[in-house]
């Protein structure tokens, strides 16, 4: 019976990803396809003008751009479930080979953003709860509230200007050197951009939670046991706030993620923003339909998984009752 | 072994200091129990914690001495205090409910309790030299015995070396061992298979058997069970106390029944006011109380246990005669009403009032499966009598007094109701009762009434809500001295001119309510006040029929009895008819004419 449900779960959970997944394809197709611009203009660029009717219509007819909206969703998705994404008309290769060149740096970017966030946010939630109501406290508070305020372009240009242009300590753009090597230097300055902006949204609602758990009942009763403040806060509460701190960080990851894309920019780090932010400058519509996929599946995805370790840390989700034995 | 002197504790509040306790002195010998008795708000919980110095931020020891084995607990730092807690002071707290962790399995909660008296106790073996270690696994009863081999098994594998994984690995099994033995000791079934559920697994009284085993894990000199039987319905009160009274750890039990005391308890001491009013053995505070204090709690004993009077009215079956000397039954239009035997007691005819058929009202689990609250279910309501439904929680009295009034709809059989459809007050009594029409004939009480009012409206707009409804004005438009005059709507004869604050301050005077309160907000008022403004405002527009769920489940004993003594001075003056929902069943039973059990 409990492989039974178990499998009947995560059946459940599956048809549910795929559903949100082919209404995500839907509404990125379709809006991409509002959008106003001329593919043609991107894939030929100036030779458009010089184009006969003939020559443009038969363009059109080898692009699939001039077949109804309908049946060039079906045509899309169908390639899309084979791995075809299309080809990019600026880079006049596959799409998803060129997203394949630069997605491990965006990758790192977020990836290690995210974990350090994660990570930071939660000791300095558990400082914050430590020291409530002291000194300490409502001055890391300030601070965060005023760093959490500065948009996260103009902290990275501080920082350009500061570590790579004045002090010469770090590189100023790129993911990596010339000739390759240098990632970690590389990522330093984007990185703490990203958590210096983004890290008290997440401490705050980590902090504010962690200070309700401590004033409930039980946490009396570990007082009483003899246990110390330090043992209290990792051992019983952290258990009983993860599902709140998982759904945070989940919600948190599209915030990233656009973050993430706009530092890509600044720093000109070869990436999926930047890549995104060019494709739609040209309307390269395969890339960008790619490009938002990617980042819809990986924020979908990660709510769903968010939702399962939630339901795994919480025993009180789960729906089976332990039946004792006659 | 503990002693307590001259303790006074004091919280600091935005409008100056409040003193809770004043002045405690208290005196706990080994292997003793001490029942501390108190109405609620009387500082016996804030001296409780003050013992184990887990007051809230607020919370000051301002003076005085708190002595375990002649060790003063007050100059102790947080961090130096650590080491009394669990193995020298334990607590049980009031609602098991809220006091386990819910995300662990209660065994490792029980083990977690172990371990950490381990460790304590090797320290304080390190600290005193190893001649303090027998003393400390001294002599005792069974569960001694039963302790004693888990901790020895325990001592042996920390002794060596506590640090190397193996080893640690075998602390834990040995405290999984231990507590194993607890959970079997306070009376869990199979211990083995339940060590590893979750606390909601647990019923109510599980997990306080759960919460007193993590109590005795530490093996301390002193236990502080704080109202453990109060959260608890009436069978599970008494398996708890019972158990209690297996262990002989010296005990300070809290409490503000004084019935559960004469069993449990060698010594007594009673507290008012955060002062302790009179102390003493058991048998000598209940056979001869010195101060009127415990006298007063006394009192209220024997109505709890069914000793002191009765104000049950007789029921006369029918074709019976009436007894001699009674008047004729005097009729109200329909309500055939009480006759007046010559000693005074009362007599009802038995008119239904309301008559349920087979009442079905399931709710639904999920998608497919549905609750059985209520399967079948069939009773009368007679005409002015005061009805008690008593039974566990659970088992659908709430879901009764909604159906009955009307907030939730049946899934099957009927309800159906005999009340006056023209107001017979009107034609008879002269006009004492503007209000009584066909909407608003039944009214609740609920239990929880600081839940049930407005927060935002005061105790005199609460009251005065149903009046202004029953006049279809707008429910907070009018209520600032403003003249009201009415004209009944049946027989057209009466007029008043009263203001509707007046009305509500008579209503408060009918319910012993003071009327200076009129302006208060429902948060500013006392539990048992709170429940008479309930009263108040079923009673406002005359109704036959009140439904009280459990209206004094929440109070504590003295003002229980006061208002249960409300219900029934009400019912005789005004003729109601009274369902009174409660799992406690003597309160109940020393008013109610009849009793129906679910």
């Amino acid at each position: 019976m409990n492989t039974n449900s178990t499998a009947k779960y995560i059946l459940k959970k599956l048809g549910q990803l795929i559903l949100t997944l082919v209404v995500l394809s839907l509404i990125v197709f379709f809006v991409s396809r509002i959008a106003p611009g001329d593919p043609m203009r991107a894939y030929y660029g100036d030779r458009v003008e010089k184009m006969s009717v003939q020559q443009l219509d038969d363009a059109r007819e080898r692009l699939g751009l001039n077949e109804n909206i309908v049946t060039q969703y079906m045509k899309w998705a169908g390639s899309a479930l084979q791995g075809d994404f299309g080809i990019s008309y600026i880079y006049k290769r596959p799409a998803l080979q060129v997203v394949g060149e630069v997605y491990h740096n965006t990758l790192l970017l977020a990836g290690v953003s995210f974990i350090l966030i994660f990570i930071l946010g939660l000791l300095l939630a558990v400082f914050c709860v430590r020291h409530e109501g002291k000194t300490i406290d409502r001055v890391i508070c300030k601070i965060g509230v005023a760093t959490n305020s500065v948009p996260e372009f103009f902290m990275a240009l501080v920082m350009i200007l500061v570590f790579a242009v004045t002090l010469g300590l770090l590189p100023l753009s790129g993911a990596q050197d010339l000739g390759g090597g240098g990632t970690i230097k590389h990522l330093i300055l984007p990185v703490a951009a990203i958590v210096a902006s983004h890290l008290w949204y997440c401490a705050y609602l980590m902090r504010n939670k962690l200070s309700d758990e401590v004033r409930k009942e039980y946490i009396l009763l570990c007082r009483v046991k003899g246990l110390t403040e330090k043992q209290i806060i990792w051992k019983h509460c952290m258990r009983n706030i993860m599902p709140a701190v998982v759904s945070i960080m989940a919600i948190f990851l599209p915030h990233l993620l656009g973050g993430a894309y706009v530092i890509e920019m600044v720093f000109s780090y070869p990436g999926l923003g930047q890549l995104g932010v060019a494709s739609a400058q040209y309307h390269d519509y395969n890339m960008l339909m790619l490009i938002s996929l990617i980042t819809g599946a990986s924020v979908i995805i990660a709510n769903m998984i968010a939702q399962v370790i939630n339901e795994k840390l919480d025993p009180r989700f789960k729906t089976e009752e332990i039946r004792e034995v006659e | 072994m503990l002693k307590i002197n001259d303790l006074i504790v004091a919280f600091e509040t935005e409008n100056g200091e409040l003193t809770a306790v004043k002045g405690v002195s208290l005196e706990v010998a080994a292997g003793e129990t001490l029942a501390l008795v108190g109405e609620s708000g009387c500082g016996k919980t804030v001296l409780c914690k003050s013992m184990l110095k887990i007051l809230c931020e607020r919370g000051n020891i301002k003076q005085g001495e708190i002595l375990l084995e002649e060790r003063n607990l007050v100059p102790l730092t947080e961090e130096e205090v650590i080491p009394y807690r669990g193995s020298g002071i334990a607590m049980v707290f009031q609602d098991p409910m809220t006091s386990l962790d819910p995300t662990m399995p209660v065994g490792e909660q029980i083990a977690e309790m172990v371990m950490i008296a381990e460790q304590q106790k090797a320290e304080a073996a390190d600290s005193a030299g190893r001649s303090a270690e027998p003393e400390l696994s001294g002599p005792g009863g069974c569960k001694r015995c039963v302790l004693g081999a888990g901790l020895a098994l325990a001592n042996s594998s920390a002794a060596d070396d506590g640090k190397t994984e193996p080893d640690r690995r075998a602390v834990r099994a040995a405290a999984r061992e231990k507590a194993i033995e607890l959970m079997r000791l306070v009376e869990i079934d199979q211990p083995e298979l339940r060590y590893g559920q979750m606390p909601h697994h647990f019923s109510g009284g599980m997990r306080q058997r759960i919460a007193i085993a993590i109590a005795l894990a530490g093996q301390p000199k002193l236990l502080l069970a704080d109202e453990p039987t109060t959260a608890l319905d009436q069978d599970t009160q008494a398996q708890i106390l019972a158990l209690l009274k297996k262990i002989d750890i010296a005990t300070i039990f809290i409490t503000h029944d004084l019935s559960l005391v004469e069993d449990i308890a060698d010594r007594v001491a009673i507290m008012q006011n955060g002062e302790i009013v009179e102390t003493g053995p058991v048998a000598q505070v209940f056979e001869n109380p010195q101060h009127p204090y415990t006298r007063k709690l006394l009192g209220y004993l024997d109505y709890g246990k069914g000793r002191g009077h009765s104000h049950r009215h007789h029921f006369l079956q029918a074709g019976e005669a009436l007894p001699e000397g009674a008047a004729a039954p005097h009729s109200h239009g329909d309500v055939a009403l009480h006759v007046h035997a010559k000693d005074g007691e009362r007599i009802i005819l038995q008119e239904p009032l309301v008559e349920i058929r087979d009442l079905k009202k399931y709710f639904p689990i999920g998608r497919k499966n549905v609750h059985k609250v209520l399967d079948g279910f069939s009773m009368d309501i007679y005409k002015g009598e005061i009805l008690g439904i008593v039974g566990p929680s659970g088992c659908g009295k709430s879901t009764l007094a909604r159906c009955i009034m009307g907030m939730l709809p049946l899934t099957g059989g009927e309800i159906i109701f005999h009340n006056a459809e023209t107001p017979a007050a009107c034609t008879i009594d002269g006009p004492q009762y503007p209000y009584r029409n066909a909407s608003n004939w039944k009214q609740m009480i609920f239990q929880d009434s600081a839940a049930a009012f407005n927060p935002r409206m005061t105790v005199g707009e609460i009251i005065a809500e149903p009046m202004k409804l029953a006049e279809k004005k707008r429910p907070r438009s009018i209520f600032r001295n403003e003249t009201f005059e009415t004209t009944c709507q049946y027989c057209k004869s009466w007029k008043a001119k009263m203001s509707m604050r007046d009305r509500v301050i008579d209503l408060m005077k009918q319910v012993e309510l003071d009327p200076d309160l009129i302006d208060r907000h429902p948060y500013e008022i006392s539990g048992g006040q709170r429940q008479r403004v309930a009263i108040a405002r079923a009673i406002s527009v005359d109704p036959e029929l009140i439904v009280a769920d459990e209206p004094v489940s929440s109070l504590d004993i003295s003002t229980q009895a006061q208002i249960i003594h409300l219900f029934r001075k009400l019912q005789e003056e005004r003729n109601l008819t009274i369902l009174l929902i409660a799992h406690d069943l003597p309160m109940v039973a020393h008013i109610s004419d009849r009793i129906i059990q679910i």
